[in-house]
């Protein structure tokens, strides 16, 4: 990333509920990106798996905020989410299997499964006392 | 998110459009989950109108399929498209659900 590139930040409470204005900032971003991006559909997608999964594992009291910061890095839109929360590596858990039946179909585990189908590059650093989650999503090949 | 249900030949026909996702898909589990407790048990999903599908989404789908399941019900889809539709190949749901492209192809379809 260069620094004449802007990045947006927004700072959100780490609520479910605030999951509409969670993902209307990563939409607008992924627009503003300019970034013709070979899933449209992903940012929103994973940006939604995330928020969840952090309100749910980092701010069980309802309390907390939750930092997303959107960038353009070459011809990759890059979203982190970053909060206060005890370490969690959310990709440290195990894909489900996708291919049982009804019967023995786990319903839970989709959420991290869309998460690495829809994304290009994930990564998950502790900084300080905070987990940020960085997600990449690339452009469409050209021509 | 909107919802709304109908008989059509004897099956439960429920229509969803918009999003389902984290706050939507408890509205989409109590309409499910109602009328499967008035009785219904034959049921075509039409998700012609749905923009957006999370995992919340998906996990409700699969809770309602498997309590038809133990009622000798059925839970069928029709006009699965576009984003949903990648999300739906990308969990396997190709190969658990009868897809079609129709209301009317899935209430024609044999079980």
């Amino acid at each position: 990333m260069t620094d004449d590139r802007p990045t947006w930040t927004r700072t959100i409470e780490g609520r479910v509920d605030r999951l509409a204005d969670a993902t209307a900032f990563v939409e607008q971003c992924a627009d503003a990106s300019g970034i013709d991006l070979a899933r449209p559909m992903a940012p929103a997608l994973v940006l939604e798996e995330v928020f969840v999964n952090v309100c749910h594992h980092a701010m069980p009291n309802g309390t907390g905020l939750v930092e997303l910061r959107c960038f353009r890095d070459g011809d990759v839109f890059v979203l982190e989410v970053e909060d206060s929360g005890p370490p969690f590596d959310p990709l440290s858990r195990p894909a489900p299997d996708t291919t049982t039946d009804l019967v023995t179909r786990n319903v839970g585990g989709l959420g991290l499964h869309l998460i690495r189908s829809v994304s290009d590059g994930l990564e998950y650093r502790r900084e300080a006392d905070r987990n940020v989650l960085r997600i990449e999503f690339r452009g469409r090949p050209m021509g | 998110m909107e919802i709304g249900t109908r008989k059509e030949r004897g099956a439960t026909v429920v229509t969803v459009a918009g999003r389902l996702d984290a706050m939507t898909t408890p509205d989409f589990d109590a309409c499910l989950a109602a009328a499967i407790d008035e009785g219904n048990r034959a049921f075509v999903v039409d998700l012609a109108q749905l923009d957006y599908i999370s995992s919340a989404g998906l996990r409700g789908i699969l809770l309602a399929a498997k309590r038809l399941r133990g009622l000798e019900g059925s839970l069928r889809f029709a006009g699965v498209r576009g984003a949903v539709r990648e999300v739906f190949d990308l969990s396997g749901f190709g190969s658990l659900f009868l897809l079609a492209d129709s209301v009317d192809a899935a209430l024609d379809a044999s079980a």
